[in-house]
């Protein structure tokens, strides 16, 4: 399961309410399915997936949180050291969209850094919209992340949440990276890199030399 | 295997009480109108949610039924909805027949919530900081049990960036290992766990999860790998041998657990009431803070009948070795104690404790028991109260005798 070389081992958090499809988004994008016999998630999941991005290679650690309120004093923990950030509400849901600002503060709250973040309106297949797009873009630009609107049930646009948060991501860690090259003491521990090559495949990007 | 129906006629034994009755009466009287609970929401959502891969549970009625039984139990408690409710809910639920009506599902349901339950609900008046911090603590028991038994393995663990024991633990915790594990399966597991007559017995089984799995948790180099076994494979329990093996570990962990270890628990009064006030959880929260929510600590009482300094026979049959860790090291240990119970190099084969000058030196205390985690030895705590305890104890005792 190592699967393989990568340039960036990065931490993805995946934040929203109850119900909202969080971990089905990840499993459409991480197992290629959606599952009918979805549970709520008790606490945190646990997810590995490596995203292409140009030419490069992004391991995304991603941990799928439980929406209920009250668990945050547990998935807290897990905000430290994220270098990306899913907010997902349900179109369909009013309530959940309503919420979303309060899952972006407690971010802002917790994390000194800067991070990639995404807002994410799910639920798109369904008839019975809550929330119009107009909406989501404006929260969006609020607070300066891009926005998608997705079906985990019918795989519409899920790739694109994680192709435009690459697309952040490898920006961020080139810069990253400038720095660390500049500076090899003050090297980020919000993401690794490099750290498994595959020993029968030689590395070629350029973070080798990172 | 323990079916719906065997559970019937076994668990009566285990919930019948005075209450028992009472509780299925107020159910089936009942009007079903009043279905207000905080966080009524979430609960809907999550009955589709439950158990979704039988079709019993896709079934209607069914949910209907599930949310009768957790809205009543949160009214008649005055606690939230929490998620993980409804997996615990539905082993009661299956009971249902002809025979068992709903009523009698909701008092076995409620009775074992108030007895064995780990004390993860909450008042609804409980916001911010306050909330499940007694499930931060639950999971803090699990890890002073780990950190005991299990030193080479829970360094392998804590090397791992961002683990955190909440991801494996809390699923455990708060559903009794219900989620993820078959129907059939949980009737076992709660029939095993019921048997006990202990509701500290949960941390015993996640440390015995743990623990059976170990090799292969220490096989696995890459980290994210880990991550995904932890996260999943540990999470379930396929097999009825799997039970059978997690209970004769936990039995086997019980045996080899220092009565202090409940005793802390039972200081915090984590489990003497089915809900925790406000002051309860205060206190819990201060433990998190404390020294005593970082490693295993011998209450002086424990360790002299464990050393045959007390009338009273120790708890469990345990080899006691002590380590004096004093700075000026007089009176000597062996002054007051059988001189075959001092060492002066732990090997892991006994349980050591190590002897304090006294509490003030709690930070020296904790550095060398962690040091000694580090290095793979197990059985490792600290005296409570330290050398002046234990002396004070001895020598208030009539009948010790000085070696």
């Amino acid at each position: 399961m190592s699967l393989g070389y990568y340039d960036w081992l990065v931490k993805v958090i995946v934040l929203g309410d109850s119900g909202v499809g969080k971990t089905n988004i990840l499993t459409q994008f991480c197992d290629s399915k959606f599952s009918q016999n979805y549970t709520a998630t008790i606490g945190v999941d646990f997810k590995i997936k490596i995203l292409n991005v140009q030419d490069k290679k992004i391991k995304l650690q991603i941990w799928d949180t439980a929406g209920q309120e009250r668990f945050r004093n547990i998935t807290q923990t897990y905000y430290k050291g994220a270098y990306g950030i899913i907010f997902v509400y349900s179109l369909i849901d009013r309530n959940s969209f309503n919420n979303v600002e309060g899952w972006i503060k407690s971010i802002l709250e917790s994390t000194t850094d800067e991070v990639c973040s995404i807002l994410v309106g799910n639920k798109l297949d369904s008839q019975d919209r809550r929330v119009q797009t107009a909406e989501g873009e404006k929260l969006a630009q609020k607070y300066n992340m891009p926005f998608i609107e997705t079906s985990a049930l019918e795989n519409k646009n899920i790739q694109d949440i994680f192709d435009r948060l690459g697309q952040n991501l490898k920006i961020r860690l080139e810069n990253e990276g400038q720095k660390v090259s500049n500076n090899i003491h003050t090297q980020s521990g919000q993401f690794k890199l490099n750290q498994e090559v595959n020993q029968t495949e030689q590395p070629t990007s350029s973070c080798n030399s990172c | 295997m323990i079916t719906q129906n065997k559970a019937i006629l076994n668990w009566k034994e285990f919930f019948m009480n005075e209450n028992l009755l009472t509780d299925a009466y107020k159910f089936r009287d009942w009007n079903q109108q009043d279905l207000e609970i905080p966080e009524k929401e979430t609960l809907i959502k999550d009955l589709t949610r439950t158990r979704n891969d039988d079709p019993y549970f896709k079934k209607e009625s069914t949910q209907r039924y599930l949310m009768l039984l957790a809205t009543f139990y949160c009214q008649q408690n005055s606690v939230n909805y929490q998620q993980g409710m409804l997996e615990v809910v539905a082993p009661f639920l299956v009971m249902k027949n002809r025979d068992f009506p709903i009523y009698k599902c909701y008092a076995y349901f409620n009775s074992f919530m108030n007895k064995y339950f780990p004390k993860v609900l909450e008042w609804n008046i409980l916001k911010g900081q306050k909330q499940l911090a007694h499930v931060l603590s639950a999971i803090q028991f699990c890890e002073i049990l780990l950190k005991y038994h299990c030193a080479d393995f829970y360094n392998r663990i804590l090397k791992l960036d961002d683990f955190n024991l909440s991801m494996v633990v809390t699923p455990l915790i708060m559903t009794l290992f219900a989620k993820g594990t078959s129907i059939q399966l949980v009737f076992l597991i709660f029939d095993e766990y019921m048997r006990r007559h202990n509701p500290n017995y949960i941390f015993f089984m996640v440390t015995a999860l743990f623990m059976s799995q170990k090799q292969e948790i220490l096989s696995i180099e890459d980290s994210e790998e880990l991550f995904t076994y932890l996260n999943k494979k540990l999470k379930q329990i396929q097999y009825e041998s799997d039970v059978q093996r997690l209970f004769e570990r936990a039995d086997e962990i019980y045996s080899q657990t220092p009565a202090s270890y409940e005793q802390l628990i039972a200081s915090t009064s984590f489990n003497d009431k089915s809900v925790l006030s406000v002051e309860d959880i205060t206190e819990l929260t201060n433990l998190s803070q404390s020294y005593y929510s970082q490693c295993l600590f011998i209450e002086v009482s424990e360790m002299k009948s464990l050393l045959g300094k007390s009338q009273k026979q120790p708890q469990k049959n345990l080899q006691l070795q002590l380590l004096d860790i004093r700075k000026v090291k007089k009176p000597k240990l062996s002054e007051f104690l059988p001189k075959q119970c001092i060492t002066k190099k732990p090997d892991g084969n006994q349980h050591t404790c190590l002897i304090t000058d006294s509490n003030q030196t709690l930070d020296d205390a904790m550095k060398i028991a962690n040091q000694l985690i580090f290095d793979g030895v197990k059985h490792v705590s600290i005296l409570k109260g330290g050398f002046q305890s234990l002396q004070f104890s001895i020598k208030q005792q009539k009948d010790c005798s000085i070696m």
